[in-house]
């Protein structure tokens, strides 16, 4: 009887099928966001009021999904890399630097957003800010990898 | 690069063709190449007291050094980086 093993490349295809599972879920948030935005003014204090704040909320939810949309893709590509065993190559440093710029920019909205219109969004900014850190200290940690196997790929 | 890989001269006097002599070494010839077309960063020393025995030779008949121009290394290393 064949036991089955977990391995690194089962690993990897199945945080590959989540980030395809969040990229759909982030397309149907992205669909029932006017939805969305009227529950949250129905159902939660928000410290503005007025017709402009839906639209702002309907305009930083979009413009976060766009973000959400280029990371996740981004993310997916070098998960695919990886599993071709393209481990330290530019392109993983250029889609690590790309992830961290989606996170300062969602970063960016989220903390303005939670100061002006609702708290939680703040601390969503602050989550946003640390893992866009965490990414670059990650791309910077790749980008000498990279540095020192073209060093060794030439090394005879 | 100032370190010069002169196996074409050696391996023409010794007259062994680079499949060959990758054979003899153990390393590739896509590895010899690399070393033959001065595209190496570094050489082992356990590469070149393989190349020195195949070819019979000193390691000086295989490096030379010829130091860059100035206009060069003022050029040289600039690596594009972005944010």
């Amino acid at each position: 009887m064949k036991i089955w093993q977990w391995d690194d490349r089962k690993s990897i295809t199945l945080t590959r099928y989540v980030v395809v599972l969040a990229i759909l879920a982030s397309a149907v948030a992205a669909v029932c966001g006017p939805w969305l935005v009227t529950w949250l003014m129905d159902t939660h204090h928000l410290r503005a009021s007025g017709p402009a704040v839906g639209a702002a909320l309907l305009v930083l939810g979009y413009l976060c999904a766009a973000l959400a949309f280029w990371m996740l893709y981004n993310l997916y590509r070098f998960l695919h890399r990886l599993e071709q065993g393209q481990v330290f190559v530019p392109q993983t440093v250029q889609a690590l630097r790309r992830i961290s710029w989606c996170c300062v920019g969602a970063a960016l909205l989220c903390l303005p957003a939670g100061v002006l219109l609702y708290l939680p969004f703040a601390f969503l900014g602050i989550a946003a800010g640390f893992m866009a850190l965490l990414v670059r200290v990650l791309k910077n940690a790749f980008a000498q990898a990279v540095r020192m196997k073209d060093e060794l790929d030439y090394t005879i | 690069m100032p370190i010069v890989v002169n196996l074409d001269v050696m391996m023409a006097r010794r007259h062994k063709g680079a499949g060959e002599l990758a054979e003899e070494i153990g390393i590739t010839p896509a590895n010899l190449s690399i070393l033959k077309n001065n595209k190496a960063r570094a050489v082992r020393f356990s590469t070149l007291e393989a190349l020195c025995r195949a070819l019979d030779c000193q390691p000086a008949d295989l490096l030379a050094y010829v130091p860059d121009e100035p206009e060069e290394k003022a050029g040289a290393g600039r690596e594009v980086s972005h944010v």
